[in-house]
């Protein structure tokens, strides 16, 4: 799969927003990247732009107002197609939180805080394989 | 939105009639009254059961009786017919020791009769005509009589047979019916006795089971219903503390997770030499761990809360307000907010200061954190407002801040909630340390929404009867 064009970040720490932002621009110099603090307003991100939807959801769990498992839930309920790839990236290493997650398909990937170069290399495979099953017949 | 109200109480302690020793005063009082009730009725059945073996035993007398009469006949006639002079001395040896006892037992059942408690048709057997107690001296007399004959020098064999053969006869044909019928009466009473042994153990049976149907209604069921609210209590309290865990060490490892990641970062940086990027990650570092120093500091303040033994105080509450918004007085923009104290300056409470005060912090400050980016239109204003009517004293916060969006007003006071993550980062703590305090001074915290802004009312007891003027 080519590079992504469009990666949003929902996390409510800024700080980690940096990191994350930081690393995934080395690793992807052109890739634009967006800022959501919650779930609420990563909904609002992806329904303002519909038909760019970005290519990959770099998705925290706990955060203010919406969690990162009542996004999925919503936006499940609300759009059955055209999900992103969903990879986790939380601090929590509650086994209850990762079976959660697991219940959503577009969820390919739980990653634990914080970001390094070596995890968001890993990104790459997973987006391969997410091309991959979204587009069997280029293979 | 105004007017919708939301209680504390999600977070708070459950009230609960019975604790700890009361739970153990109660199930002593209960077994106290078993063995009491116990204690009783084997008092009763013993004492009784000793009256009933006494009627066993007159029974026993007055058959005795009877029998006693029919060897004396049998002696006297062994006695007339005896021709061995070697048997004379045993026979009338044993002729005086059944006649000594007769006399005894005569006089037992005398006595019994003559008792006020004997039943009429017993007494009536000892009165004329027909008295068994005539027959029984005659019979007496005559064997007094037949004794002495048998002792004369020289015998008078025709005198001897003579009161023998009266004794015989008195035995076979009068006294020997009249003790059947002794015995009889005697049988009677004892299973009359019996019967009401009977019904006394009934009575004793219906008084137990009475007195467990009373522990059970006013003991047992208001100690297994306290028991339950108990349980609840803790499963409450234990799934809060499960919770609570969980959050605080995803909100503990947080702030590491991040000073790792801006490490690995600075490592980069400083092999660049990137100095300002260097300054930027030090900066970010040092906010990593101030707010994992706030964080902890609300750990330590809601487990102190919880675990602390406050005594209460008569505070100045006009000060007590006034001090707290000296000490927030550095905030970011507590200089724009106008604030309206209706709080008498004469006004003091009885109160625990400790919780009081961490409320007001926490409300007072949020109040003021979120005031001013609403509406910048509008100038930020903050009342606080104090009634009180007996021991219930009311104390308001308002502001026409941003308040808490409607929809998550539910879970105003929940553990490691942030209604405002793009405004400030606190722990999530504060809300719910507030309703842990009003319910640690006898109260409640309630949110109302307001339009524009929040209102929060505690309501709290003062331990005085009334407010005091100071």
């Amino acid at each position: 799969m080519s590079d992504p064009h469009i990666i949003l970040i929902v996390e409510d720490q800024e700080t980690d927003q940096f990191i994350a932002k930081r690393y995934l621009q080395k690793h992807w110099p052109s890739v634009k990247i967006l800022t959501a603090l919650d779930g609420r307003e990563a909904i609002q991100i992806l329904e303002s732009d519909m038909q760019n939807l970005p290519d990959l959801i770099l998705l925290d769990i706990n955060m203010p107002r919406m969690n990162g498992l009542e996004f999925l839930e919503e936006w499940s309920n609300r759009h059955h197609l055209d999900i992103p790839v969903v990879v986790m990236l939380t601090s929590s290493e509650q086994i209850s939180d990762k079976q959660s997650t697991q219940q959503f398909p577009v969820v390919k990937d739980y990653l634990l805080k914080p970001l390094t170069k070596e995890t968001v290399a890993s990104l790459d495979a997973v987006l391969g394989d997410a091309g991959q099953a979204k587009h069997p017949s280029q293979e | 939105m105004a007017g919708i109200t939301f209680n504390s109480s999600q977070s708070g302690s459950v009230d609960t009639p019975m604790h700890g020793n009361s739970f153990t005063y109660a199930y002593l009082l209960a077994l106290l009254l078993i063995a009491g009730c116990m204690l009783a009725a084997y008092w009763v059945s013993t004492s009784k059961l000793a009256t009933e073996l006494d009627k066993v035993s007159v029974i026993n007398t007055a058959g005795k009786q009877r029998m006693l009469s029919q060897r004396l006949g049998l002696l006297t006639q062994n006695i007339l017919t005896n021709e061995d002079e070697s048997q004379d001395n045993a026979l009338r040896t044993a002729f005086m020791s059944a006649h000594q006892t007769f006399r005894q037992n005569a006089t037992i059942l005398r006595s019994l009769a003559d008792d006020k408690s004997a039943s009429e048709s017993l007494k009536q057997l000892y009165q004329e005509p027909r008295a068994v107690d005539v027959s029984t001296r005659q019979l007496l007399v005559l064997a007094n009589e037949f004794m002495a004959a048998t002792q004369l020098v020289p015998v008078d064999e025709l005198h001897q047979a003579l009161l023998g053969q009266q004794l015989v006869v008195l035995v076979r044909n009068g006294i020997l019916d009249d003790l059947d019928t002794v015995v009889q009466q005697h049988e009677d009473l004892a299973s009359l006795a019996l019967n009401n042994f009977g019904k006394l153990e009934l009575l004793i049976l219906v008084v137990g089971v009475l007195l467990l149907l009373a522990e059970a209604l006013f003991i047992f069921r208001p100690v297994a219903k306290a028991s339950a609210q108990y349980q609840s209590q803790l499963e409450t309290t234990n799934r809060e503390l499960v919770e609570f865990n969980f959050r605080m060490s995803h909100d503990l490892r947080s702030p590491i997770a991040s000073c790792r990641g801006l490490i690995d970062i600075a490592q980069e940086a400083v092999h660049d030499k990137d100095e300002d990027l260097i300054k930027e990650l030090v900066n970010r570092m040092q906010a990593a761990l101030y707010k994992a120093d706030v964080l902890i500091e609300d750990i330590i303040n809601v487990t102190r809360t919880k675990a602390v033994r406050v005594e209460p105080e008569v505070i100045a509450l006009r000060s007590l307000v006034n001090n707290t918004l000296q000490g927030l007085d550095t905030m970011d923009g507590f200089n724009d907010v106008q604030f309206d104290i209706n709080i008498p300056e004469s006004c003091a409470v009885c109160v625990k200061k400790f919780y009081l005060q961490q409320i007001l912090e926490n409300l007072l400050s949020n109040a003021i954190k979120y005031s001013q980016r609403a509406d910048t239109q509008r100038s930020p204003a903050i009342q606080v407002h104090f009634h009180s009517a007996g021991k219930m004293c009311r104390l308001s916060v308002d502001d026409n801040g941003l308040g808490i969006p409607a929809d998550l007003a539910h879970k105003t006071f929940g553990m490691f909630m942030r209604f405002h993550p793009s405004i400030a980062q606190g722990s999530g703590l504060g809300l719910y340390l507030c309703a842990q305090n009003a319910n640690a001074l006898g109260g409640k915290l309630l949110y109302e929404m307001q339009s524009p802004g929040s209102r929060f009312v505690l309501t709290f007891q003062n331990q005085s009867r009334k407010t005091i003027d100071v």
